[in-house]
């Protein structure tokens, strides 16, 4: 005689309830399938050209010369992540080496140092109003620290523990003030946090792996961001009411990177398929994808010029490549880091481009001339 | 046991359709229309893109520092 619990259930409800739930599973897997063909189908009908094609009469761009304008060195180990103050000059870095450093960009000159008690700082971002900056990584955390114009007051003191997940924090940004910051985790969530409180205000779920990475949409276009993780999707959220409002998967690996078009209606991804594309929040798809055959390194951050025309991508081959948004080329190809590239901004005002590297140096980057 | 199993993933497949039903209601422009959006965007701004057009050295806030020549 089998053990208890090994037979098959001996009360008979029980076993047909089962049989119940199987029944409406399969039916409700029978529905998703469909609504996904029909989703496919409503969506491939308004695909009536392609990007590159409307910008055929737009012209071309003339070669690029971008030089490196400052090496900002100091960090003990990989660079993972940076970010810009609005101010236009000074940078936030985050290392594995668990120092966040504050730069003055102009002048290579480090502000502030902060002493992280993990590894792996993966995230750091600074406050709207240059007066703080937030990061975290392994510790599962995202602090906020109060940047404190005496050079000798130790920062660490003054610390805010803002946001808990229950495993790495991927990305973190503040939305339009110092009081909320949105973040994104390891966890497979995304969460809105009130600085002051510490409070979870919202909590995104919908990504089935790790979260790898936010954006938030440009302050006129409203109150949404967008995430990418390792299950290859792009989704993008209505940060009051949590709801993941459209979700896009055609990437063939993790986005490790997404970030808007400088007028909202848009959002491009960089991945470890190699590629970087372009998503069209109102025609709901894929408008582009930016790749060659000779790119098979992935890449780890992305970001926008000014007027959206440039795109510009930080890959695992150490390289930069920098594409015609409009037409799906390639404009240049920027050499200087003697590693991975792992974070890239465009200044806020556009006139410079910071990229971070496992080289532990980061590199401003404008341009020289046009040939 | 395995009944709870059986409910979560009616749970999960609940959301999910739920989820999709939800995208399937979303409003959609044809490509050509939202193209044309991107790349009219793309135009308007184009000189005020520094590192599209360049910028004078002079107004340009990282030029290279200016050096000391030693004779």
């Amino acid at each position: 005689m089998r053990p208890k619990y090994m037979r098959s259930p001996l009360i008979p409800e029980m076993a047909t309830q089962e049989v119940q739930l199987n029944e409406t599973l399969a039916h409700l897997k029978t529905e998703s399938e469909t609504l996904k063909s029909k989703l496919e189908e409503e969506r491939a009908k308004l695909h009536d050209v392609e990007l590159h094609q409307v910008a055929e009469k737009v012209e071309g761009l003339g070669q690029f010369v971008m030089k490196t304008r400052r090496t900002l060195k100091g960090h003990g180990n990989k660079v993972l992540c940076m970010d810009w103050c609005k101010d236009k000059r000074r940078i936030v870095s985050s290392s594995q080496d668990g120092k966040v450093i504050v730069w003055d960009a102009f002048t290579t000159n480090k502000e502030h140092a902060v002493t992280m008690p993990c590894t792996w700082v993966m995230a750091c971002a600074y406050a709207p109003s240059g007066c703080a900056v937030a990061c975290g990584g392994l510790d599962n955390k995202c602090s906020v620290y109060p940047l404190s114009l005496d050079k000798n007051e130790n920062l660490a003191a003054k610390k805010k523990s803002v946001a808990m997940h229950t495993n790495y924090l991927s990305a973190c940004s503040f939305t339009n003030s110092d009081m909320q910051i949105l973040t994104s985790s390891g966890d497979g969530t995304c969460a809105l946090w009130d600085v002051e409180s510490g409070q979870l205000l919202q909590s995104f779920h919908g990504h089935a792996a790790d979260v790898l990475c936010l954006d938030l949409a440009p302050s006129e276009t409203g109150n949404t961001f967008v995430s990418g993780g390792c299950d290859k999707k792009a989704n993008v959220w209505d940060m009051r009411s949590g709801q993941c409002i459209q979700s896009f998967e055609t990437h063939e690996s993790d986005i490790n990177s997404v970030r808007y078009y400088p007028s909202g209606d848009a959002f491009a991804s960089g991945s470890d398929d190699a590629t970087c594309r372009l998503y069209d929040l109102r025609a709901d798809r894929e408008v582009a994808i930016y790749s060659k055959e000779s790119i098979i390194f992935g890449v780890s951050s992305v970001d926008f010029s000014l007027s959206g025309r440039l795109l510009f991508g930080g890959y695992n081959d150490y390289t930069i490549n920098v594409w015609d948004v409009l037409k799906g080329t390639r404009v240049s190809i920027l050499f200087g880091h003697e590693n991975r590239v792992s974070t890239l901004r465009v200044s806020p005002d556009g006139t410079a481009f910071c990229t971070g590297s496992w080289d532990h140096t980061l590199r401003v980057r404008a341009i020289c001339s046009l040939i | 046991m395995s009944n709870n199993n059986a409910s979560n993933n009616l749970i999960i497949a609940q959301r999910a359709v739920k989820q999709l039903r939800l995208e399937a209601s979303t409003r959609r422009i044809k490509v050509s229309q939202a193209a044309a959006e991107l790349r009219n965007f793309c135009l308007q701004n184009a000189s005020k893109d520094p590192l599209l057009m360049g910028v004078p050295s002079s107004d340009n806030p990282f030029r290279p520092p200016k050096s000391c020549s030693l004779f």
